[in-house]
């Protein structure tokens, strides 16, 4: 006698509890990426404090690589003055070629092997450089749960609706795809 | 040591290279000795060492050789397998991995979070250095083990102290769906009983109205109550009409308890800290 209405009931329950667990979904991904993005960052931060005292400890040597040593505090200031996550990102691929570039060159200068607080410092930058890798690896995990609710009908309907749209990953940027050129 | 730098930094520049990690198992031990390099003395004396360590501190150290690491890269197995093995108490995240790869040559120590200021990168890398390395030279994998595990405890001993009145973390939500489940064949068998398609509505609205009341808030309390009205009427006819069987889901799940020997490694996470190495 009331079907349609005990239709239209459980209708209207099974659409709103939908509704309500993939808004749910779509924020709790989302947020999962902010954080996973403030791993990300801290691990950089780790990095720019090791790099003053790599500096500082071969500088002395590698008194006529000038040039590497401007580019990797021109990279540092780029960074601090970064807002957005691409911009970041950007600026830290930037610190990775210079310091690469550093790395390189520094396998010239035997004497720096045999320093103890340059192998110190080595050992500290490798672990830093790892944390990096496998903290970023994991934010495009994340970002990668989340552009897959974002991205699947019936959700992408919906996560345009609620204004979600699909994160970008951390890619290396445009230019930076070939390994640093050794200047000699 | 700017060699393996530089082949870390590489990859950020080229594309990832497909990375072939493969889960060697499940932990049966602190040592899981895959490519077969302890005998079973050896490997009975260094759990001894690591369960008896674990007791004081409940810090975890796991040992794990394995063959090959069929191209992968030392950092990114020891990463994964951190990961899939949960290695450390969940929340201290105080779990150690030692892997070597025998064929390959290289081992890595890899840092729980929680203890990463306690078993720096330099001290992982002083360990692989002055313990494993040499050791391992000259195929002599107990002893490496033996005195890498010496030092590891010694410099991280002060970590994490029981307290004593280790608090049985009993978690409501863990218990929620079997509660529900009784809740919900209680209430099927009575409002079947009754023959009214309508009680089942009141209970929910009650029920809803109970939790906005008990949360202090309205919105959420009438949403709760409505959907709950709604469901409860729903329910309630379907069973009046139906007949509801089944009875009280009593008992019968029976939750799984660790009976003796090793019970798995408590669910910490690493995130890359430690050191790794070649001999």
């Amino acid at each position: 006698m009331k079907k349609p209405l005990i239709i239209l009931f459980v209708v209207v329950l099974f659409v709103g509890g939908y509704v309500w667990s993939t808004y749910n979904k779509l924020v709790t991904t989302n947020e999962a990426i902010d954080n996973q993005w403030a791993q990300v960052e801290s691990q950089y931060q780790r990095r720019f404090d090791l790099i003053p005292n790599l500096v500082a400890s071969v500088k002395g040597i590698m008194a006529q690589e000038q040039k590497i040593f401007g580019d990797l505090a021109e990279a540092r200031t780029k960074y601090s003055g970064a807002v957005t996550v691409d911009e970041k990102a950007a600026a830290a691929t930037q610190v990775e070629g210079a310091l690469g570039r550093l790395l390189v060159v520094m396998e010239n200068y035997p004497q720096l092997k045999s320093a103890e607080n340059v192998q110190t410092l080595m050992v500290q930058l490798e672990g830093t450089e790892n944390r990096i890798a496998v903290e970023r690896q994991r934010y495009n995990d994340s970002v990668k749960t989340f552009n897959v609710i974002v991205k699947r009908i019936p959700a992408k309907w919906l996560a345009s609706q609620f204004g979600f749209t699909e994160r970008n990953y951390f890619e290396a940027v445009q230019g930076s795809e070939t390994a640093p050129k050794v200047e000699l | 040591m700017m060699r393996r730098l530089l082949l870390l930094l590489l990859p950020l520049f080229l594309a990832w290279p497909v990375l072939a990690y493969e889960n060697p198992g499940t932990p049966t031990g602190f040592v899981n000795d895959y490519a077969g390099v302890l005998t079973s003395e050896q490997k009975t004396l260094l759990e001894a060492k690591l369960s008896q360590f674990e007791k004081e501190t409940s810090n975890e150290i796991s040992i794990v050789t394995i063959k090959s690491l069929k191209g992968d890269t030392i950092e990114n197995f020891a990463v994964k397998l951190f990961q899939d093995w949960k290695i450390g108490k969940e929340g201290k995240d105080n779990g150690i991995l030692v892997l070597i790869a025998l064929e390959d040559k290289q081992m890595r120590i890899e840092v729980g979070y929680g203890l990463e200021g306690f078993l720096t990168d330099a001290q992982s890398s002083l360990v692989i250095n002055s313990e494993l390395k040499p050791n391992f030279q000259q195929g002599k994998y107990y002893e490496g083990f033996d005195l890498a595990i010496d030092q590891i405890i010694a410099t991280t001993k002060q970590e994490y102290v029981p307290s004593g009145n280790e608090k049985i973390d009993v978690n409501f939500f863990q218990y929620l769906p079997l509660i529900f489940f009784f809740v919900f064949f209680s209430l099927g068998k009575f409002l079947a009983k009754t023959k009214s398609f309508w009680l089942g509505g009141v209970l929910g609205i009650g029920a809803g109205a109970l939790i906005g009341l008990f949360l202090k808030s309205l919105g959420p309390g009438l949403i709760l109550a409505g959907v709950l009205g709604i469901s409860g009427l729903f329910f309630d006819y379907i069973v009046s009409k139906k007949g509801f069987k089944g009875g009280p889901w009593l008992g019968g799940s029976g939750f799984g308890s660790k009976g003796g020997g090793f019970g798995g490694f408590g669910g910490g996470r690493s995130g890359g800290g430690g050191a790794s190495g070649g001999w």
